[in-house]
């Protein structure tokens, strides 16, 4: 399986101004752990997705959902 | 029950109770809000179970070249008490810089600063009672490594604990500082 990297992360992040340690102590995880779920190493669970998302202001579809390409 | 029975289980029972203090104390002093529980995230946890099952196996590869090597009539010149301890350190060591090498052994609420002290405080204590040991000539009984090694041992492990920690922080900044330049990258900003 290939990782794809999470940009919609990164993306909602930065537009809040979010360095990845701020973003991972909101949501009471490692800076590192936030580092793989951006790079696509790490899946996180659905706990944690939800967490990120309401830090972020954003909704599962927004940050998590991937369309199929043709 | 012998005297010496008697005295061994004594002995024991006294390092037990003095090992759960200082760890107690160590754990309180480490912990930023002053709990004796490490507190890690759900990717540490699981990277930690990998790592006590990649120490697991190794406890048991080394025990089976044990006695693979007594079988063999290899006889290995270290005391059989010290043996099975020096297996369940290095077996811990494997753990330990495997966590490490994963982001998964500094705990969210640990004091670096203060566990890197410690590291070395240890490990210098355990390495001047190792040369001392070996000044002494006790470090050799019976033309065997006696119990006394084990201080030499725990100061080399805490050495390399010690090193894997600097090695991976410093690959983590080298890495912050490359994911900065990625940021710019990804969102056009070059």
């Amino acid at each position: 399986m290939i990782n794809m990297k999470n940009l919609k992360i990164k993306a909602a992040r930065a537009a809040l101004d979010l360095s990845q340690e701020q973003l991972a102590k909101a949501v009471g995880v490692s800076r590192q752990t936030i580092n793989s779920i951006e790079k696509g190493d790490y899946n996180p669970t659905i706990r944690l997705c939800i967490t990120i998302c309401k830090t972020l202001n954003k909704t599962l579809d927004d940050l998590f959902w991937e369309e199929d390409t043709p | 029950m012998s005297v010496f029975a008697r005295n061994t289980i004594i002995t024991t029972l006294l390092i037990l109770v003095f090992t759960v203090l200082i760890s107690y104390l160590l754990l309180r002093l480490n912990n930023k809000d002053g709990t004796i529980r490490n507190k890690y995230d759900e990717r540490q946890k699981i990277i930690r179970g990998n790592g006590y099952r990649i120490a697991f196996y190794f406890l048991v590869f080394l025990e089976l070249l044990n006695v693979f090597l007594e079988n063999c009539g290899i006889k290995i010149p270290i005391d059989h008490t010290v043996k099975a301890f020096l297996v369940i350190l290095f077996s811990l060591t494997v753990h330990v810089v495997y966590c490490i090498f994963h982001d998964a052994y500094i705990s969210l609420n640990v004091n670096t600063s203060v566990l890197y002290i410690e590291f070395v405080v240890i490990a210098i204590i355990n390495f001047a009672l190792g040369i001392s040991h070996i000044i002494d000539g006790s470090m050799i009984q019976n033309g065997m490594l006696g119990k006394s090694v084990i201080n030499l041992a725990c100061g080399i492990i805490f050495l390399i604990i010690f090193l894997a920690l600097f090695i991976k922080r410093c690959m983590n900044k080298m890495e912050d500082n490359e994911a900065g330049t990625e940021d710019n990258d990804d969102f056009g900003k070059a």
